[in-house]
């Protein structure tokens, strides 16, 4: 729910903060921070997701979702015990 | 637990596996013919149904969303059933979306062919197809997520993330491109202009590209490699996180199309710089799909699904490396406008989309018709035949691309253009095109040989339309439990799920496009610019028909080798009456952009635009423009002009303030015989015999206004 409402309130943020400045904007031919802030939400985003998805916690559950497609009876029980 | 039992629907996924092999035949057979036309002019048959400008969008089209549509519905059906332990929500949904796709595809095809088109790439079809569209996504979306929220498997496996994502994103990127006002039953002009045009045509193109070529093949990839493979998918945590990265990232690489063009430059910024970060998210599947078969290579020498879909993630690899590295603003200046891109595409529309396609049909037929593949050398003939097909295809082409872009930068001694004649550049390239044919042929002809091994394996098996199957009931606790992960949490929660995604794509979305709404600067205004006269405007709507957009741009790039070759650069002042932009995306003819400037480098008489229309090659024996006699023949139809005029005037235009007189829409028709009747008078002056109320005259007054707008000395 963490991430959940963080992007929420950014993108809000986002667009509110454009409405706030765009008319300020409107005079200036230059608007190249809009690429900086974008990277940077994007980084914020992401180094989010990797510190989430790197927990310790995490790991059985990585590996039992790992087989989810294979059903029973395609499984190579030998297989899959020796990975 | 209590154990249920039910069925899976395997009637609809068979429908929809027949549906892509037959739109494959058919789409890839009009990508021959179109390959031929390019090659040899007289494929165009001088039938204006069958010229190039209207085979290609059917070509297109067909291989998008026919094709590979009914793929991903093949797909989405028969592995979201098993994912969840469910049968899909409702069967009749299932099919009105099966018929009602179908549906689209012919009303798409015969609308191509009768020239009735948007001339926006692979968004061309016009506003009552646009609706049913709309609707038949609905029912897709209603019918998964009904599936969803009655499943029996508590987790969406990652398969099912991307299909969330996919239907969401077409869902915003569709509605957002289509928006348009009809001026007659089937026709429209887009509610866009000139560069916001180009702009949110592109943000569509290019994810069109992501959420319905790449999106939904992940999905697949996902479920049907494990399968065929049958070993674990390599990385769960991977998987987590390329799926947000690409969701996030995909959807602002849009502009990347548009460098160099009169679209503002931090647009093209953004566009590069998230086109870059792209290679990380596109990579980690790539990656996770390979790595998939560690320790099980040995299977893949065996296999040939497992052979298709090696070279499909190796393809959907390279295509994602190379796209990128297109969207470098120099490598771009000279790859853009040429057959670099069609070798492009092709790389990830044969070797992505369909060879897993392949791979997917060949490992669902025996499993669905529980039997053994019909045989197994076939398939790996298949599957040789097509790759060999696939690199006589791009090879070629990329060669061509390397030559022709050299010959168009390269300047004498005396700084001259060395080939100031455009022509010169595709003779020059001409071999290639023939090369290309023969790739294409090469892949058009490997399917026939899985069609006739996918009817057989079919013969020898018996395919239930219901299969029986028994899970125990859904126990899914409402909220997150104790050491439960968030993603893991979010993972039971499609609502939540989806929510989230469309979040992350209307983020880039939002960033992209509103600016250019609010920020005046962007299109900054040049007086000089007046609105189409009423007989230019339906020259053009010709021009659009016609689909010259497919092969000429009308966009010059400020560079020496395009300002000396084209004449003035443009500017995104000039197209803001342009609903929609023509800018075009590829050169096989020369840019259109300055045309009509008097005495400028691109300037051909009325009486040239005539003989060029009625036979180019009389012109320039080499040209390999289709002929148009029919525009020498067939009267203008001036009875749209007042609705014409009316919904420009809606859009913006400004038809309703002077020199305008009121109710100009009434009037309009006056102005239009006036102008018509001068060019008319020109060409009789001139021998030529015609009359002022044919369709040519109205385009030679298109071609002859383009760019003299900013060529007026004030």
């Amino acid at each position: 729910m963490e991430t959940f409402t963080l992007t929420f309130f950014l993108s809000t943020l986002n667009l509110l903060s454009m409405k706030l400045v765009s008319h300020y904007l409107q005079g200036i031919s230059d608007v190249g921070f809009f690429p900086s802030i974008s990277l940077l939400i994007f980084f914020l985003f992401f180094a989010g997701m990797v510190w989430w998805a790197f927990k310790k916690s995490n790991k059985a559950y990585f590996v039992q979702m790992e087989s989810y497609a294979l059903d029973e009876d395609d499984m190579d029980s030998s297989e899959i015990n020796n990975n | 637990m209590e154990t249920q039992h039910f069925s899976y629907d395997n009637k609809i996924v068979k429908y929809f596996a027949y549906a892509t092999i037959l739109w494959g035949v058919v789409g890839m057979l009009v990508g021959l013919l179109a390959a031929l036309q390019l090659a040899f002019p007289v494929f165009n048959f001088n039938l204006e149904y069958t010229t190039f400008g209207r085979i290609r969008p059917i070509h297109t089209n067909a291989v998008i969303f026919a094709f590979v549509g009914n793929g991903i519905f093949a797909a989405v059906y028969y592995s979201l059933q098993r994912l969840l332990k469910a049968r899909m929500f409702s069967d009749k949904l299932s099919w009105v979306h099966f018929w009602g796709w179908q549906a689209i595809i012919v009303s798409a095809a015969i609308t191509f062919v009768l020239g009735i088109t948007t001339s926006k790439e692979y968004a061309e079809l016009e506003w009552p197809i646009d609706i049913a569209i709309t609707i038949i996504w609905v029912v897709f979306g209603w019918n998964m997520f009904g599936t969803i929220l009655r499943r029996r498997a508590d987790h969406l496996y990652v398969s099912i993330w991307f299909y969330i994502a996919t239907f969401v994103t077409v869902a915003v990127l569709h509605i957002g491109n289509s928006i348009e006002l009809p001026y007659s039953w089937i026709q429209s002009y887009p509610v866009y202009a000139g560069v916001q045009d180009a702009l949110v045509q592109w943000w569509y193109g290019h994810n069109a590209v992501a959420f319905f070529l790449t999106t939904p093949y992940l999905g697949l990839m996902y479920y049907f490699l494990p399968k065929a493979a049958n070993r674990p998918v390599y990385s769960y945590r991977l998987s987590i996180i390329h799926f947000w990265a690409l969701v996030f990232l995909y959807i602002w690489a849009g502009p990347h199309h548009l460098l160099y063009t009169a679209l503002p430059d931090w647009a093209q910024s953004l566009g590069v710089v998230f086109s870059i970060m792209l290679i990380a998210p596109s990579w980690g599947g790539m990656f996770n799909g390979l790595l998939t078969l560690r320790g099980a290579w040995d299977k893949v020498r065996d296999s040939a699904t497992l052979k298709f879909m090696v070279v499909a993630v190796t393809a959907y690899g390279m295509s994602t490396f190379e796209g990128p590295m297109m969207s470098l603003k120099w490598v771009n200046s000279l790859t853009h406008y040429t057959d670099w891109t069609i070798a492009h595409v092709h790389i990830g529309a044969m070797g992505w989309n369909g060879f897993l396609t392949f791979g997917m049909l060949y490992y669902l037929f025996p499993k669905m018709w529980k039997t053994k593949l019909y045989s197994e050398k076939l398939a790996n003939a298949h599957f040789w035949m097509g790759t060999l097909g696939m690199i006589f295809y791009a090879l070629p082409l990329y060669w061509g691309a390397v030559v022709q872009t050299l010959m168009w930068k390269e300047f004498t001694p005396d700084g001259l253009l060395a080939y100031p004649n455009f022509l010169e550049t595709i003779t020059q390239i001409l071999p290639m095109y023939h090369v290309r044919v023969l790739g294409g042929l090469l892949y058009f002809a490997s399917l026939f040989l899985m069609v006739y091994n996918l009817l057989k394996t079919a013969a020898s098996g018996k395919c239930a339309d219901n299969e029986e199957a028994s899970a125990p009931a859904l126990h899914s606790p409402k909220k997150r439990e104790k050491g439960e992960g968030l993603h893991r949490w979010l993972e039971r929660k499609p609502i939540q799920f989806m929510i989230l995604s469309t979040v992350a794509i209307l983020i880039g979305g939002a960033f992209e496009i509103i600016p250019t709404y609010l920020i005046k600067s962007n299109v900054p205004t040049i007086e000089s610019v007046k609105p189409y006269t009423p007989l230019e405007l339906q020259g053009r709507d010709i021009y659009i028909r016609e689909g010259c957009n497919t092969c000429h741009s009308q966009m010059v790039r400020p560079f020496r080798s395009e300002t000396e070759r084209y004449g003035e650069y443009s500017k995104a002042g000039e197209f803001v009456y342009d609903h929609p932009h023509l800018w075009g995306s590829k050169r096989t003819g020369p840019d259109l952009a300055r045309t009509g400037v008097p005495g400028g480098k691109m300037y051909k008489t009325n009486v040239w635009h005539y003989n060029h229309m009625l036979d180019p090659q009389k012109m320039n024996a080499q040209s390999i423009m289709p002929k148009y006699p029919w525009l020498i023949k067939d009267e203008l139809d001036i009875s749209s002009t007042p609705a014409k005029i009316r919904a420009m005037t809606t859009l913006g235009v400004p038809y309703d303030e002077a020199p305008y007189p009121a109710n100009y829409d009434q009037v309009a028709n006056d102005d239009l015989k006036k102008q018509a009747q001068e060019i008319a008078a020109d060409l009789n002056a001139n021998g030529i015999d015609v009359t002022s109320d044919k369709e040519i005259i109205a385009l030679i007054a298109y071609l002859q206004r383009l760019g003299r707008d900013i060529s007026v000395k004030e």
